[in-house]
């Protein structure tokens, strides 16, 4: 096969003719109302969405700025849209367990209402209940009930004072009792008359004493069993007032809640400690809430557990929520508890229960940011437990954990039914897949996002819709039919390839914006293809500080790189560095040295650890073809090394490996190869060569290097033929290769690429199984040959004094 | 009325009073004078001016029943009854005392009242008579106990009201006087210094009725009338249709003081007593200064 002719300048760059539009500019155009080249996503999307089983989950994959969130977001909005409104969801106290709250839901827009009953319910109860407790008919039977229980102390202390005063012994007070003592004509007898008395009559005083002391012992004994019936009867009377005031007040809300059996349950429980907490109304004038809805002490006391938190409000909601949650820590998720500080402790209860995002989507859809939630501690084993679960469970992550140690609240849960759908790149996606055996489970909808679409003229066209749309979005200035074509020209290089488009919205938007700057400043209505150019000029001008200093080290010469003569065992590999979002190629000189071996060609770059498997994957490849091309019969007896000169850092990738190879057949066959080409492809076993990525970047960097030292007609590289429809080179690149000043020709193998290096033929195999005298391969079958023999001799020389098993 | 006078005024103590205060004693025992009560005294020693002077008592009597060994101390707070010796209870009794004397600190302060605390020891009623006779009132309270009504003047403080030549006032534990004023009068002889206390009691000789004087007699009534509506406008006069009807007349004076003859007959009856524990006033006994110390002891006995 002979080598190829350079490619034409047309190959090199696949313009975008503006003349296929058939408008002056993108204002005329509608806004793209879909999406571009995201079939299988969009068809993804609409089968998660709407398959309702359990665990259908979403996982959208796919880089960044492909329009992941906005599509997802569309298509989501569109379908809740014809959703019904979720139930709102609302915490109150449950009387029975204070530490449960109660879990109630509602039709939408009936909690907030709920919520304003239950307030002006407490409203009224607030003068209601002081005002029955004010009552002539209360205070009166109020005061009887306590005039009974002190008359009856009053009776069994006169009596006794009674039954003292009969046997002459008085009650006399200490400081915190009483003593019994006799008495003489109305005065304590004092102890010395006493001990004067005879001795039967001091033992009769001590007798009555003791008996007297017994009395009021047992009258002390029965005393707090009075007042215990005492606090009864008014607690009693308490809870029938209260009745009263209550019961009609409740009634109304019974009457509005009649269909929500959950809510007339807790009416029930609110009336009845409404009721048996009564005395907490008597003796006290009510507290009244605290302006500005502040709730001071007392009243948060007495009222907080009546009052209803409303959790999840969807009265203003139309359809079903979309909710995004940009920060999805756990409290963030699946709510928190707060608490409040009060004598130095921590105190919560059902108000200072928050909603989390999941609460807020439930009934709905939830998108999350998988990087986002993977970072967040916990938050990604919260969220899987929830939705195996299929109900939202709220629970302190400082008390799962142990880092407090208070009292807390155990919420009822809230049964869960919604989509997640979580955003992340492909690499998230297939590690969660291997690693994580509940994400399988859980996410069985992949959302495949595609980073380029096929060019054509449909596609372009919908693509100039697309920038009419961010122009609009934007407010950014209409492009011309030639900003739309250049902007197209744009979107195949940023993939690398003149048949497709880049979907990278963000990229597009970026680029139009920029141009736009660029349209304001040079006047235009118009955003124009010079327009668009700028700003991508100005982009790479922005970030390639770092490629100007290696290639002006390469001019000064520190960093040696030939583009004319010719060199044995040395040619110019291309290579490509990326820094943040720029890429550059650059040439690199890759040299071989031969010797006699065992069969080895060493990647210096992998001895030292620089090269990456891939790389030394292709060396390896080398060292197979040379084996088989040359050496099928006879043992293979070379020792070659190879390295990338001056390379000082890891390098990967099998992109050079055809450029190795011809180093390594200039090296045995000892012709020098042209160092006015550089070279880029990957070769296989069986010297064909294959695509590489950065061919443009590859091309564009040797180009920018021979042209510095000034374009000879010499220069130019070879690549692979699968990529020449990748080319989607610069102007100026292609405006040189026009003049004859730079060529790129294209192989489909190493014999190509070896012929157009060193100007001799390859070489091919006649029937006598030998390659043509003079031809590289029968160079270097020739020289393996020998090597092979001087090997062979070496080793019946080594072997002659020594015995053979 | 409950605002105390800052010592700098002049209190409002005319000079035609027969009533003049500069001196009261408040005498304490571990039954008598809570904390009400005390403040009582503090807010009319402020507004009369007056120096207020607190005995405490430590009876001897009860000291040495103590020491009889069949002597139990009934708890009033539900613990167990138990023997009490006289060193134990004599910490109580200092205890109690350091308790009041920091009340009567604290009351003082504000009022910038003049005041001093003395503890005695020995019997009750002799160490309280000589320390009245340098008082120009004797400040009593009642007695509380954790049962019933507070047991208002029972037989061992009704025993001082007799020797004790001033004037007496009997103030309720938990209820100072603060409210209206109510005189009994049942002989004419009595009605002016009566007149006087009621006066020196409400504060004030302004217009406007700061007493209501209930009179036994009709003829009494009518000549009465006549006079205070010459001299006393503050002073309305209404009959007492029967002195039995005192329940009616202890309604009335709920929260306030009445002021009562110590000779009043009123004070024989048992059952008067006993309404009066069931009311909520204040109660001063006044004596006519020749009759009653000529008379001795016409008054609080059981």
């Amino acid at each position: 096969m002979s080598p190829p002719d350079p490619l034409p300048p047309e190959a090199l760059y696949r313009r975008c003719d503006p003349a296929q539009f058939d408008f002056e500019s993108t204002a005329e155009l509608a806004p793209l109302d879909g999406v571009i080249g995201q079939d299988r996503a969009l068809a993804a999307l609409r089968f998660g969405i709407g398959i309702r089983h359990a665990n259908y989950h979403l996982f959208a994959l796919g880089p960044p700025g492909v329009g992941r969130h906005a599509l997802v977001r569309q298509v989501l909005e569109e379908r809740a849209a014809t959703e019904p409104v979720p139930s709102d969801w609302c915490y109150v106290h449950n009387f029975a367990e204070p530490h449960r709250p109660r879990a109630l839901s509602l039709p939408a827009g009936r909690g907030k209402d709920f919520r304003g009953a239950i307030r002006e319910l407490l409203d009224e109860l607030r003068s209601a209940i002081p005002a029955a407790f004010e009552s002539e008919e209360f205070r009166i039977r109020k005061q009887a009930i306590e005039e009974t229980a002190k008359k009856r102390q009053e009776d069994a202390f006169n009596e006794l004072q009674e039954a003292a005063r009969a046997r002459q012994i008085a009650l006399l007070r200490t400081p915190v009792g009483m003593i019994l003592a006799p008495v003489r004509n109305d005065e304590v007898l004092p102890p010395d008359q006493f001990r004067r008395l005879p001795a039967d009559e001091q033992k009769q005083i001590q007798t009555r004493i003791e008996e007297l002391q017994g009395r009021l012992e047992a009258v002390l004994r029965q005393i707090p069993v009075w007042e215990r019936e005492a606090r009864t009867q008014l607690r009693q009377l308490a809870q029938d007032v209260t009745t009263s005031a209550v019961r009609q007040l409740i009634d109304e809300l019974r009457g509005a809640y009649r269909d929500l059996p959950s809510v007339l349950e807790h009416l029930d429980a609110m009336e009845r400690d409404l009721i048996e907490t009564a005395d907490q109304f008597v003796g006290g004038s009510m507290p009244q809430p605290g302006e500005g809805g502040a709730v001071t002490a007392r009243d948060a006391d007495r009222f907080r557990r009546y009052w209803v938190n409303l959790l999840v409000d969807h009265g203003s909601g139309h359809g079903a929520p979309v909710v995004y949650e940009d920060h999805p820590a756990v409290q963030n998720l699946v709510g928190r508890i707060e608490y409040v500080a009060q004598l130095g402790a921590l105190v919560t209860d059902f108000n200072l229960i928050k909603s989390g995002a999941l609460h807020r989507a439930n009934s709905g859809y939830l998108v999350l940011d998988a990087r986002r939630i993977l970072l967040q501690p916990f938050a990604w084993e919260e969220l899987k437990r929830v939705l195996r679960a299929r109900e939202i469970r709220i629970e302190s992550l400082a008390q799962t954990l142990s880092l407090i140690s208070t009292v807390t609240l155990e919420p009822e849960p809230i049964p869960l039914d919604l989509k997640v759908v979580l955003v992340g790149d492909r690499l998230l996606y297939y590690l969660l897949c291997a690693l994580d055996p509940d994400f399988g489970e859980l996410f069985k909808v992949p959302v495949d996002f595609a980073d380029d679409v096929g060019r054509t003229p449909d596609t372009s066209r919908q693509f100039a819709r697309l920038l009419a749309t961010i122009a609009a979005r934007d407010g950014l200035r209409p492009l011309a039919r030639d900003g739309v074509a250049q902007v197209i020209e744009r979107a195949s290089r940023v993939v690398d390839d003149a048949t497709k488009l880049s979907l990278h919205e963000r990229t597009i938007s970026d680029l139009v914006r920029e141009a736009d700057y660029f349209a304001a400043e040079n006047g235009h209505e118009t955003i124009t293809r010079a327009d668009v150019q700028q700003a991508v000029d100005a982009q790479i001008h922005r970030a390639d500080r770092l490629r100007e200093r290696i290639y002006e080290e390469i001019r000064r010469g520190t960093i040696l790189i030939d583009t004319a003569a010719a060199k044995v065992g040395q040619l110019n590999g291309l290579v490509v560095s990326t820094l943040g979002n720029f890429t550059f190629g650059r040439p690199v000189r890759i040299t071989a040295r031969i010797r006699l071996g065992r069969g080895q060609v060493v990647d210096i770059e992998r001895e030292v650890e620089f090269g990456g498997p891939i790389h030394a994957k292709g060396v390896l490849i080398l060292q197979g073809l040379l084996g088989a091309r040359f050496a099928a019969d006879r043992p293979l007896t070379l020792h070659a090394s190879l390295v990338f000169e001056q390379s000082y850092g890891p390098v990967e990738g099998d992109s050079a490996s055809a450029a190795e190879l011809y180093a390594l057949l200039s090296a045995l066959a000892e012709v020098p190869i042209k160092q006015s080409l550089a070279v880029t492809g990957s070769v296989n076993q069986h010297g064909q060569i294959q695509a590489i990525g950065a061919v443009n970047e590859k091309i564009e960097g040797f180009f920018d290097i021979c042209r510095a030292g000034g374009l000879t007609g010499e220069q130019g590289v070879i690549i692979p033929r699968a990529n020449a429809d990748h080319l989607m080179l610069r102007e100026d690149v292609v405006e040189e290769v026009s003049k004859g000043k730079f060529k790129i020709y294209a192989v489909e193998t190493a014999d190509q690429g070896i012929e157009l290096l060193t100007g001799r033929p390859a070489g091919e195999r006649g029937p006598d199984g030998l390659y043509p005298e003079g031809s590289i391969n029968q160079l270097v079958e020739a020289r393996l040959a020998g090597m092979a023999e001087i090997v062979r001799k070496f080793g019946s020389r080594d072997d002659g004094g020594r015995s053979h098993d | 009325m409950t605002a105390g006078v800052p010592m700098t005024e002049a209190p409002e103590q005319g000079s035609s009073s027969s009533f003049v205060i500069r001196r009261i004693l408040a005498a304490f025992g571990p039954a008598t004078l809570s904390s009400g009560a005390l403040e009582g005294a503090a807010d009319l020693a402020a507004r009369l001016g007056a120096e207020l002077e607190a005995l405490f008592v430590e009876d001897t009597t009860l000291l040495q029943w103590t020491e009889l060994p069949f002597i139990r101390q009934v708890s009033l707070h539900g613990l167990p009854t138990a023997p009490i010796s006289p060193p134990e209870l004599e910490l109580q009794l200092r205890a109690l005392s350091a308790d009041a004397q920091n009340r009567l600190a604290a009351l003082a302060a504000p009022r910038r009242l003049r005041w001093s605390f003395r503890i005695a020891r020995g019997q009750v009623r002799g160490e309280v008579v000589a320390a009245a006779m340098g008082a120009d009132l004797l400040v009593l309270g009642s007695t509380s106990r954790p049962f019933g009504r507070e047991a208002l003047f029972d037989p061992s403080v009704r025993s001082l009201i007799g020797p004790v030549r001033g004037p007496v006032l009997l103030l309720r534990a938990a209820q100072p006087p603060h409210g209206p004023v109510h005189v009994v009068i049942e002989a004419a002889d009595q009605a002016g210094r009566l007149l006087d206390a009621a006066v020196m009691i409400a504060g004030t000789r302004a217009a406007g009725p700061v007493a209501t004087v209930w009179v036994a007699e009709a003829p009494l009534a009518r000549k009465l009338a006549e006079e205070v509506a010459r001299a006393r406008s503050a002073v309305r006069v209404q009959r007492l249709s029967d002195p039995a009807a005192h329940e009616a007349l202890i309604s009335a004076v709920a929260g306030g003081t009445l002021v009562l003859s110590a000779r009043s007959s009123l004070l024989e009856r048992q059952t008067w007593w006993q309404d009066f524990a069931r009311g909520r006033c204040a109660l001063l006994l006044v004596r006519s200064v020749v009759t009653d110390l000529q008379g001795g002891d016409a008054g609080a006995r059981d």
